[in-house]
């Protein structure tokens, strides 16, 4: 799933940061933007079959590759 | 009727009601009319016999909607400046209309010296001095004079000022009065605000709904980034017009409460700015059974939009992309045998660009009948008199429904200290701009030879250093470094290639 999830912000933001450091903000870096983040979301639906709506989370929770598998990780649980 | 005339007769209607509101703020249709008289005195007091346009700069405060209605009393055109843009093209745009007085409804971050800005305190005060003073009719501008200016992203790096006249204004409100429902059903309907009044896609919702009663609900640009304020503000609107570029409404569809429950009264979507996808026309009426989606082109060299059609259901089962409608009346439109170019001839072209006949000249036209003609350098084809568009002929695309001319931003990318050589592309998605992404040369080549740290550290430095000149939607997303940039035979940047890459 972390993968899956790496390959999905890699190809989002076009950099392989991403992977090389999980910790980094994808906001303050100027790597991710709100167009990304609702396409992030489409992908993780369609992959996973869990449903985020943007509305329900804050920025800062969703900032950072580490933050983002978390997340998901949360609800699939 | 004239424009103004239909304002006033709205004010005379509906005169205690709210005309705009912007967040916690609001101004009802009487105070909209007595304040912008109140300001129509003062500017003429201030500025006598000069009838220079007006900049004006702000946000979404209904204060805005004061000063361009007093700009336009007093007889001058008034250029609406948002927040969003740079300092230096705040000053470049201050400098290029050229009056001594600017309407500060926020204060501008520098302006050139010769330039005194009205700040909000000062202009409360001017307005509450002349409180009561009626301006006369006879002063307004008339019928061939500008209305207002909107400046537009220019293939060299300075931004085109479109004058758009008083009379081009009333024409298009004639028609735009018919989008989506009936001029009937327009009278006290709520019109979404999305645009900041520098993009003239606002022009569609400021003075449909101005002129027909309707009342004004601005999303100001804090409240768009913040999806769960967003979803409340709209919520709370009791919108029945919605006036945004697709790429807001793909935005709202990301979230599942976007749909009928929420905007309950929604009688119809206007869409302008930017190709309208078959995916976003269809997942609106999944969500909106009941709301029309209204499609419709121009550029802003014709007064917003030119163009209109219902999108059905059929149009999006047909093979070909959806189409952007049938011309109003009074505008014809041609396409160019040879390249393929759409022409719009017709009354509400533009008078031209301020103070550059040059530019002006090469766009701009009249036939042999005397109508004005724009050659827009977008590409279509008609069937059955339906227009469908099909590119750009040149480097211009539209991101977010924000006209931009690539080579604006690479300019502006080689005056960066330390650049030798850049090119911008647009990632496409399903025919429409995702995304800019710039190939970037520079002298040193570090960040084309440093690690990832390095290459991020470089591609924020050019991010930031193009933020300081240009606006927010123009800094491309992704910053590429290499070594060369491919040349073509001919010695030009080869396109193609880059193409590949983004």
């Amino acid at each position: 799933m972390e993968e899956k999830i790496l390959d999905m912000l890699e190809e989002l933001c076009g950099d392989s940061i991403v992977r090389e450091d999980i910790d980094i903000n994808l906001l303050e870096e100027d790597l991710i933007d709100s167009l990304d983040y609702t396409e992030l979301l489409v992908s993780i639906e369609e992959e996973f079959g869990i449903v985020m709506s943007p509305s329900e989370f804050t920025r800062d929770q969703m900032d950072t590759p580490a933050k983002i598998i978390a997340q998901v990780k949360a609800r699939m649980n | 009727m004239f424009v103004l005339e239909k304002i006033e007769s709205a004010a005379a209607e509906r005169k205690g009601q709210p005309a705009v509101i912007s967040g916690e703020k609001e101004i009802s249709y009487r105070e909209l009319w007595e304040r912008s008289d109140a300001l129509s005195v003062y500017l003429e007091e201030v500025l006598g016999e000069d009838k220079t346009p007006v900049v004006v700069y702000g946000h979404k405060d209904p204060m805005m909607l004061v000063c361009f209605l007093a700009c336009v009393k007093s007889g001058r055109a008034y250029c609406p400046v948002d927040v969003s843009m740079p300092p230096e093209r705040v000053g470049d745009i201050a400098e290029t209309v050229g009056n001594e007085l600017l309407l500060g409804v926020e204060i501008p971050e520098s302006v050139p010296e010769n330039i005194r800005v009205l700040s909000p305190e000062d202009m409360e005060k001017a307005i509450n001095a002349r409180l009561g003073e009626r301006f006369p009719e006879s002063k307004w501008v008339k019928p061939e004079d500008t209305f207002y200016i909107i400046f537009t992203s220019g293939s060299t790096g300075k931004p085109k000022g479109v004058q758009i006249s008083a009379e081009a204004l009333t024409r298009f409100t004639d028609w735009s009065v018919t989008l989506g429902g009936s001029p009937e059903e327009k009278k006290t309907a709520v019109f979404l605000n999305q645009a900041p009044f520098s993009f003239d896609l606002s022009v569609m919702d400021v003075y449909t709904s101005l002129t027909s009663g309707g009342m004004l609900y601005c999303v100001e640009k804090e409240i768009q980034k913040d999806m769960g304020k967003l979803i409340e503000t709209l919520g709370r609107g009791n919108i029945n017009y919605w006036v945004s570029t697709p790429s807001f409404a793909d935005m709202c569809l990301s979230d599942r409460s976007f749909n009928e429950e929420l905007i309950s009264d929604l009688k119809a979507f206007l869409f302008c700015g930017e190709k309208l996808t078959k995916t976003t026309a269809a997942r609106l009426m999944e969500r909106f059974p009941k709301a029309r989606i209204v499609n419709t082109y121009g550029p802003t060299e014709s007064t917003v939009a030119v163009t209109g059609t219902e999108i059905t259901g059929e149009m999006i089962e047909a093979a070909e992309e959806l189409p952007i409608g049938y011309a109003k009346a009074g505008t014809d439109i041609e396409i160019d045998g040879e390249t393929g170019e759409i022409i719009i001839v017709g009354d509400t072209v533009s008078k031209g660009y301020f103070k550059d006949s040059g530019k002006t000249a090469k766009v701009f036209g009249r036939k042999a009948d005397g109508r004005a003609y724009y050659r827009t350098g977008d590409q279509g084809y008609l069937k059955d008199g339906m227009l469908y568009y099909h590119g750009r002929l040149d480097l211009q695309v539209k991101l977010h429904g924000y006209r931009i001319e690539l080579g604006d931003i690479e300019n502006n990318i080689r005056e960066l200290e330390g650049v030798e050589a850049a090119a911008v592309l647009p990632k496409y998605q399903e025919g429409k701009v995702r995304h800019l992404t710039a190939f970037v040369v520079t002298s040193d080549g570090t960040a084309f030879d440093g690690d990832s740290r390095a290459r991020l550290a470089a591609a924020k430095a050019v991010k930031s250093g193009l933020k300081e000149r240009l606006p927010e939607y123009m800094v491309p997303k992704r910053v590429i470094f290499m070594e060369n940039l491919p040349m073509t035979i001919n010695g030009k940047t080869d396109r193609k290639k880059l193409e590949a890459l983004v």
